[in-house]
Order: C-alpha cells, then sequence, then structure tokens
C-alpha cells in the first residue's frame, strides 16, 4: 500500500471539505445577488411604468399619453442602460414607442406588474409590463405600458455583492485552513517525536519509550513498548539459546577430548578397549545432541516460514513409528499403534507442517525409548473428534513427576539419569505444538510412564506462528 | 562395490573398514566420474553421497535408475531436511543413511543389500545362522531344517523382500492368499506365530507392532 503522510491526508480532508463550502455558499450568494439586484431596479422600473400610466387619458375618444419627463429621470438613475418602452391598447395596437417588444406568453392586461426577462435587440433585458383600465367619453378598455430596461447595472450589483460575499468566505477559509494546519501540527507532534526516537535509536537499544501525554499516543506507546519486550525477551531467549548450545557442544567435546586422550595412553589392550567404548557413547551422545540442535533450529526455522500444509496425522505418525522402529529393531521394545475417530469422519487432515510435526513425534518416540526400561511399552495413538485431532506417546517407564513437567519442556533440562539425552527433545515438541497451536500436555499413562499428547485443532485458523 | 564421497577423510575410513572386512572398494569423488565409472563396469552395491561437489547425489541416481541399472544403492546425507530420505527413495534408492551413522551400522545395511542383490542370483538368502533357499522353498538354523509349510515359506518370502518395513495383516493376506480364497486375519496372525517360533533363535526376527502390524529384520 502506498503510503501517504498523515498531514497530507488531513489537510486534503479538510480541503475538499472548505471547497464544498464555499462552493454551497457562492451557490446561495449568486441566487441572492440576483434576487436583490432585480428587486432594487425593478422598484424603479415599477415606479416609472405608474407615472407613465398615471398620465394615460382619453383625448378624442382615443387612448393617449403624455410621456413624464420624471418617469425618465427615474430610469435614468442605472446610467448606463438603454430603456425601451411602448404604450399601446390591446385592440388599437401602439400609441406611442417600439412596436415590436416582446410580451410575456398568453398576457392578459392587469392593473398588477408583471416582470419578465427577454432578450431583445441582441441583449439580455428586463421587462415589465402593467396596464390601467381608463373610461372616458368614447374610449373604455386598457392601457399598457410596457417598459424593457438593459441589465448593466443589475449585472454590476449582483457581481458587486457576489464579489464582497466570497471575498468574506474565502478569507474564513483561509484562516480556517491555517488554524487545520496548525491543528494538525500540534496534533501530530507526539507522533513525530516518537518517529524521530525511534530513527535516533541504536538497533541495540531496547528500553521503553518515554510514556508522553495525549491518551492516544500513550496507548500506541504502550504498544510499542510490548512489542519492544517481546523483542527483548526473544533476543534474550536466543542468547541464552546460544550460549546453552556453545556450552553443551563443548563440553560434549572437551569429554570426546579428554576419554581419546586417556585410551591413547593406555598400555593394557583390555583398558584401552573399554575407554574407547566409552569414547564410542560419548561420540554417540554428541552425535544425538548434534542432531536434536539441528532439528530444534530447523523446526524454529520452518515456524518462521511458515510452510503449512493439509496433514494426515495418521498416516504421519505410522510413517514416524516405522521408521523409529528400525532404529530399536533389536531392542525388546513393544509398540502398539492405534488410530481411531470418534466418527468415521472426523480423521480429517489438520493444518499444519508435516516436517516438524515428524520432528516432534519422532522425539516423543526416542525420549520415550530412552527414557524407558528395556522392556517397554510404548504407544502411539491418534484420535480425532469433531473440532480436533490428538497424538498421544505413552511409555511404561518411570515417568516425571508431576512438579517437574513443565520443567522438562525447557531446553536442556533432562531430567534422566541418563546422559544420552540431550535435553532438548521435549522442547522440539513444545516448539512445534506452539506454532501449531496445539495444546500439549504431560500427564501420567495408565501404562505408568508419561503420557505426551499434542492436540491440534482442525481448521486452518487453528495455527499461529 | 563403489563409494562415491567427496570428503577423503570419510572416504578414507571407510574404505578401511570395507577391506578390512574382505570387500573390495572402489572410490570417486565426483558425481560424474561416479556416472562413467557405472557405464562400463557392474558393482553389487553402490554407497552414494548427495552432497557432490559437481552433482547432486540424487541426479547420478537418477541417471543410473534411467539406464535401467538395478545395482542397489545406498544414500549417505548430511542434510538436516527430513524429505531427502523421501526423495531419495523415490529417486530409486535402496536404502538410506543419515550421517554421521555408526559404521557398524552402514556394513549392515550394506550386507543386507549385496545379500539381496547376490540372493537374487544364487536362491539363497543368508543371514547368521539363518539361510533360505527359494529354489529349494527351505529354510535352516544352523543347519537344521525348520520345516515350513507352504503357506509359512510364502509368508517368509514376502518378509524377506520387505525387511525393515511395515507390513499390514491385510498386506499379508493380499500377498499370500488368492483372490478366491477368503483371508482371515486371525489365520494370518496365527501363521505369523507359528513362523516366529519356527525361526525362533535365528537371525531372521519378526517384530509386532499392535494396531500396525509386521515388522521383519535380520540381525547380525
Amino acid at each position: 500500500m502506498k503510503q501517504r503522510s498523515l498531514r497530507r491526508r488531513l489537510l486534503i480532508g479538510m480541503g475538499s471539505a472548505f471547497v464544498v463550502i464555499l462552493s454551497i455558499i457562492y451557490i446561495g450568494l449568486w441566487t441572492y445577488a440576483k434576487e436583490s439586484a432585480n428587486q432594487s431596479y425593478d422598484r424603479l422600473l415599477k415606479s416609472a411604468a405608474l407615472s407613465i400610466l398615471e398620465r394615460s387619458f382619453v383625448s378624442h375618444g382615443k387612448p393617449s399619453v403624455d410621456i413624464p419627463y420624471s418617469a425618465m429621470e427615474t430610469l435614468g438613475l442605472a446610467p448606463n442602460d438603454r430603456v425601451f418602452y411602448r404604450v399601446f391598447t390591446v385592440t388599437g395596437g401602439t400609441i406611442t414607442g417600439s412596436d415590436d417588444l416582446p410580451l410575456p406568453d398568453d398576457y392578459e392586461p392587469s392593473s398588477e406588474p408583471e416582470f419578465f426577462d427577454r432578450s431583445y435587440s441582441g441583449e439580455p433585458m428586463r421587462f415589465i409590463v402593467q396596464a390601467r383600465y381608463l373610461r372616458g367619453a368614447g374610449y373604455s378598455g386598457w392601457v399598457v405600458v410596457e417598459l424593457g430596461q438593459t441589465r448593466l447595472a443589475r449585472s454590476e450589483l449582483e457581481f458587486d455583492l457576489i464579489q464582497n460575499g466570497l471575498g468574506v468566505a474565502t478569507l474564513i477559509t483561509i484562516v480556517g485552513l491555517i488554524f487545520v494546519w496548525f491543528g494538525i501540527n500540534k496534533a501530530l507532534h507526539p507522533l513525530i517525536g516518537i518517529e524521530a526516537e525511534l530513527r535516533q535509536r541504536d538497533t541495540t537499544d531496547l528500553t521503553p519509550l518515554k510514556p508522553q501525554s495525549p491518551r492516544e499516543v500513550a496507548s500506541l506507546i504502550g504498544s510499542i513498548n510490548g512489542f519492544i519486550e517481546r523483542l527483548r525477551k526473544s533476543l534474550d531467549h536466543s542468547q541464552t539459546f546460544i550460549a546453552d548450545v556453545a556450552h553443551q557442544t563443548r563440553t560434549s567435546l572437551s569429554t570426546l577430548q579428554g576419554q581419546l586422550e586417556l585410551a591413547r595412553e593406555q598400555d593394557n589392550l583390555p583398558e584401552m578397549r573399554e575407554r574407547i567404548s566409552r569414547v564410542e557413547d560419548q561420540t554417540r551422545r554428541t552425535i544425538r545432541l548434534t542432531n536434536q540442535l539441528i532439528s530444534h533450529a530447523m523446526v524454529i526455522h520452518r515456524a518462521d516460514n511458515q510452510v503449512m500444509q493439509a496433514v494426515d496425522l495418521c498416516q504421519l505418525a505410522k510413517d514416524v513409528l516405522e521408521q523409529t522402529l528400525r532404529d530399536y529393531m533389536a531392542s525388546k521394545v513393544e509398540f502398539e499403534f492405534s488410530c481411531v475417530g470418534e466418527e468415521e469422519e472426523d480423521l480429517t487432515p489438520i493444518w499444519g507442517d508435516p516436517i516438524a510435526i515428524r520432528e516432534a513425534l519422532r522425539n516423543l518416540l526416542h525420549n520415550a525409548v530412552q527414557h524407558g526400561p528395556e522392556i517397554n511399552h510404548i504407544e502411539l495413538r491418534v484420535a480425532a473428534d469433531k473440532g480436533s485431532v490428538s497424538v498421544c506417546v505413552d511409555d511404561a517407564g518411570e515417568g516425571i513427576p508431576e512438579d517437574m513437567r513443565a520443567a522438562a519442556l525447557e531446553r536442556f533440562r533432562s531430567l534422566g539419569e541418563r546422559r544420552a539425552n540431550s535435553g532438548l527433545g521435549l522442547s522440539i515438541v513444545s516448539a512445534v505444538a506452539q506454532t501449531h497451536g496445539a495444546e500439549l500436555v504431560l500427564t501420567q499413562s495408565p501404562l505408568g510412564g508419561l503420557r505426551v499428547s499434542m492436540r491440534f485443532k482442525k481448521g486452518a485458523d487453528a495455527c499461529v506462528a | 562395490m563403489l563409494l562415491v564421497e567427496d570428503n577423503d577423510d570419510l572416504a578414507e575410513t571407510i574404505v578401511e573398514r570395507f577391506k578390512s572386512e574382505g570387500h573390495a572398494i572402489d572410490r570417486e569423488a565426483l558425481g560424474e566420474e561416479a556416472c562413467d565409472l557405472l557405464r562400463h563396469k557392474e558393482f553389487d552395491l553402490v554407497v552414494l553421497d548427495i552432497n557432490l561437489p559437481d552433482r547432486s547425489g540424487f541426479d547420478v541416481l537418477r541417471t543410473i535408475r534411467q539406464r535401467n541399472d538395478a545395482t542397489p544403492v545406498l544414500i549417505l546425507s548430511a542434510r538436516s531436511e527430513v524429505d531427502d530420505r523421501l526423495i531419495g527413495l523415490d529417486a530409486g534408492a535402496d536404502d538410506y543413511l543419515t550421517k554421521p551413522f555408526d559404521f557398524r551400522e552402514l556394513s549392515a545395511r550394506c550386507r543386507v543389500l549385496a545379500r539381496r542383490q547376490a540372493g537374487d542370483a544364487t536362491n539363497q538368502f543368508k543371514a547368521g545362522n539363518f539361510v533360505f533357499d527359494r529354489l529349494a522353498k527351505t529354510a535352516s538354523i544352523d543347519g537344521v531344517d525348520c520345516a515350513l509349510r507352504n503357506r509359512e515359506v510364502q509368508l517368509l518370502e514376502v518378509f524377506l523382500g520387505n525387511l525393515g518395513r511395515v507390513l499390514t495383516k491385510e498386506d499379508l493376506a493380499d500377498k499370500i492368499y488368492t483372490f478366491e480364497e477368503v483371508p482371515s486375519l486371525n489365520a494370518v496372525e496365527q501363521m505369523v506365530t507359528r513362523l516366529r517360533r519356527k525361526t525362533d533363535g535365528s537371525a531372521f526376527q519378526i517384530k509386532t507392532v499392535r494396531g500396525l502390524g509386521y515388522i521383519a529384520h535380520v540381525t547380525e
């Protein structure tokens, strides 16, 4: 997504709001200005028309009019406008003036003035028609006066009104925008401060940010600090992990070296053989440690890379058991396998990383063999219900006391006497469970030893990483 | 046999080990050279490293298999990806070992593969005190005949062909019974029990995995 400045966004938003308001003001102003200009000049037209009508009379049985000077003077108040006039009767035609002045459609003479706009002689004009009923000797009927005036003075007044109104509105807008600008800057100031602080930070500086006053920003700072804290913890974890790994591998290799040296110094052949067999044991332990470290790193790495797919746990568990069996073919350990669903259709695939789950199961089975007695019974069970699929590994060994189970999941916590275990097995299982959002539970097994069960929820949303 | 391994120290150790056991062993460090050599010379067994400097061991394996060369191949890998095992077996490998490995394990696996190859030729399967004659259909322990019945011989053949692989009762029933016969899983169970009893004390052993099936192996 394109990143836009918050300030710019706010300004654009406020600016467009102002433009909308200005447009509304302009439309209102325009209507108002037109109306008031018309009103003022219509009065002039009306008084001129009236004074002409007052001077109309019947003479020799014919209507006649004597255009008063005052009427022209009234209209002269708009000095640049041209005026046309016409006095006529409905029946007898024009008495005086331009006889081609337009009339409103379906004109009926009336003593009420009627105004209309029409174009005449190439200009927009305002017209008034008003009539008077004359009653005299030999004639009675309507005498109509029509006056037309060009719109120059009106337009000028209209323009003045609009200009003044808009001037004020624009001024208000500018002042408003300036306030908005200041407001935005003021509101964004704490954010800019945080940005500057984060940018200037050293990469190793993981101290929390200083709290700041506005409530909205305070919660943002809270979230950032929460994140920094998690990052710090994760870094601490990996530092401890590296330290642990270094310690474990170096110790293991030192032991190996020491035993080799001792073996070389032995003159007595049987004793040398005895030493060398201990070297072999130690090598095996080192190999197992290395394998588990690699496996642990791989599981964590894969979790970061989200390689989830549909996994048939039943088939996967079968495969893992088959592989494990090959390693312990000669041992006296009995294995048992089952895969059942509450309903037949419950055995559906789950969403997960098959390689990580395989590692976890393999470690569980190896742990069960290595921690158990020579004659052991190990059960691998897959059980499904509507919402989840569980994988359980039971053994007939000594198990882990309840108060030590939580600690057993931590790295390099080998609880057994036999040092063949690096203490990473269960922590690999725990990491896999975590990345799959699976529930990992250590309980007492009915077989006598430990039961480790991992419950995977069905559906893609069950996975978190 | 042929060893294809680029690490000199490891190669030397393996070569020495196999020579001390009385096997003839050639070593190549590059995949290309190994491919050429395999074109001209026949081997009983190839031990193939995956991480070769010039081309991947999988690649070499596929080339060999494309030539319809059925020489048994055991793959060695130090890669952490667990999928390597599956890729290797898909590409036509007969077995798979992850480094670091136990040398005893390596020679045991090699013996199994070589024996399979030789057994196909001589019709004899030998493991420790256990001998199975494919032509005569007889098995013996320390030279004493086990007196196997027909069905038990069939069963034994199936197990020997699938050493180290889990076989379900259904698998076994499918392989032993003809289409017309109605196989009973119970009968299969009893038959396995009898075969196990008759081969007791030999290098051939059948392990039961309850809920899954049986897995056979030979101890050395």
